[in-house]
This record gives structure tokens, C-alpha cells and sequence, in this order.
């Protein structure tokens, strides 16, 4: 187990993909197959970890590849 | 709950409807053990001695024996009061109310402690450990004061009688409590091997 990591670096782009392709998050959620909490969850990046499931649904649903969803922003200094 | 943990209840309606009969019994349980301890603490002065469980002749014995030949049938278990008592009975006496029905209830009150925490969403009981562990001392505490103590408190009483009115003392140890604290400790066990995965499985989409 590594150690303390910054979660808050990883960004999920699930809102702006979403919008892109003009879904609701309810329209994503029932495409997907998780609640909507759960998406709010990973919209705001306050989710800890994917299911490998969970992001195939999501890459099908808003036809995109796994690396579009996900973006990590650099270390603070 | 945990917000990045939301999803589907943790439980499902029955198993809400179970937890809340579970509590309702532990309660009504607590309410009934609380009264007999009360009862208990003042059966002396009421009754005027101390009960004391011990084995007393069987007015029945030669009637059965005469029937089944060979069966030999002088003694049944039952309560005799000790007059005029000493200090030492009283002592025993009290101890083993004190200490069993303390342990009845700390058993109850954990039980019902343990369903409201767990219908308030604590699924996995994060102090399933200090939960555990009352419950666990709890029921040493019911075997001391029900089983270790009253025998004893017999064997102590036995002079007071004549050989007529008490046969023998009754001392019984039987194996429940132990078998109970052995299940608690496996379920305390379980229940961290539980809270473990949810740790894991916190943040998981």
C-alpha cells in the first residue's frame, strides 16, 4: 500500500464529457449503470478508486477512451 | 454514512425489521432482568432468610421406587430458605444477584446498543471490538453470578440444615457460557475482517 497520496490531483472529466455529448448526469448514471450519487461522487473527484466495469460503461457511454476521462494535475511544491 | 460511499442501504428491510425486533427484545429484556434483580435483592427480607438452591428429599422417592425397582430416587433439586443467616450467605447471596443480573444486563444493553448503531447505518460496527468485549464479559459475569457463586452458596448453606431437610449441595457448570464467549470472539473476528473490506471498498465507484 503506497503511501499518503493526494487524491485531489486526479481529476475525473465525467462532468465535461457529459456535457459535451448534452447528457444529464441521470441520463449518464442509467446509461452506465451506477446512482447518480456515485457519479456526483466521481464528478468531483471525491471518489477513491474506479471499478474497471464502471469506467467500460463510462467510456462506452460517452465514447471516449479511459485517458480522456481522467487527467492528473502536477504536484504543488 | 460516509458521502463517498453512498449507494444502496446497507440493509435490507428485513433485515431492518429484524435488528429492530432484536432491540425490542433486548430492551423488554432489560426492563424484565432489571425487576427480578429488584425482586431479588428484597426476597430476603421478605421471605425472611436467604433462598438457597440445594438438593432436598423427595417425599415422592419411595412410591417411585417401588414401581421402577431399580431406580434409587432420594433427592430433588429445589430452594430452601436459610433462617437467621449469616453474613457470608447474605454476601453470596447478593454477589451472585449483582453479578449475574449485571451481566444479563450488560449482555442486553450491548445487544440493543449494537441494533441501534447498526440500523443507524454502522453496519460493520466500528467498535464491534469494545462491543464484543462487554458482551463477552457480560456473560462471564452471568456464569460467575449464576452458576460459580449460587453452588457455592449452596455447599456454605449446607450446615444450616438438618440431614433430613438438605441432601447434598447443588453446583452445576455448564459449558454454554463458554461456548458463547468462543462464538463472540469468532464474531468479533468477523465483524474486523468486515470493517476491513469497507475501509477498502470506501470511495469505490
Amino acid at each position: 500500500m503506497p503511501g499518503e497520496v493526494n487524491l485531489s490531483r486526479l481529476h475525473c472529466r465525467v462532468g465535461e464529457l457529459a456535457y459535451e455529448q448534452s447528457l444529464t448526469l441521470t441520463q449518464l448514471a442509467d446509461a452506465v449503470g451506477i446512482s447518480v450519487v456515485n457519479l456526483s461522487v466521481l464528478k468531483n473527484d471525491r471518489a477513491k478508486a474506479i471499478r474497471f466495469s464502471t469506467l467500460i460503461a463510462l467510456c462506452d457511454a460517452l465514447g471516449c477512451q479511459p485517458g480522456d476521462l481522467f487527467t492528473l494535475r502536477p504536484l504543488e511544491p | 454514512m460516509d458521502e463517498q460511499t453512498s449507494g444502496p442501504e446497507p440493509l435490507t428491510k428485513n433485515e431492518r425489521s429484524t435488528l429492530r425486533v432484536l432491540q425490542a427484545f433486548a430492551i423488554i429484556g432489560v426492563i424484565g432482568a432489571a425487576i427480578v434483580l429488584v425482586f431479588g435483592i428484597v426476597a430476603p427480607f421478605i421471605m425472611g432468610g436467604v433462598p438457597v438452591p440445594v438438593v432436598v428429599a423427595d417425599s415422592s422417592a419411595g412410591a417411585l421406587v417401588d414401581d421402577l425397582p431399580n431406580v434409587t430416587l432420594s433427592g430433588i433439586e429445589g430452594t430452601a430458605l436459610v433462617e437467621g443467616a449469616g453474613w457470608g450467605l447474605y454476601a453470596l447471596f447478593y454477589a451472585s444477584l449483582v453479578i449475574g443480573g449485571g451481566g444479563l444486563l450488560i449482555v442486553l444493553i450491548t445487544v440493543a446498543n449494537m441494533a441501534e448503531r447498526m440500523l443507524r447505518g454502522d453496519t460493520f460496527l466500528s467498535q464491534a471490538k469494545h462491543a464484543f468485549i462487554w458482551a463477552a464479559a457480560g456473560v462471564a459475569a452471568a456464569f460467575v453470578g449464576s452458576e460459580l457463586i449460587p453452588g457455592v452458596l449452596s455447599m456454605a448453606a449446607l450446615g444450616a440444615f438438618d440431614d433430613n431437610a438438605a441432601l447434598g449441595a447443588v453446583a452445576t457448570i455448564s459449558s454454554t457460557s463458554f461456548l458463547l464467549i468462543a462464538a463472540l470472539g469468532a464474531a468479533a473476528i468477523a465483524f474486523r475482517a468486515g470493517q476491513r473490506v469497507k475501509n477498502d471498498a470506501d470511495g469505490l465507484v
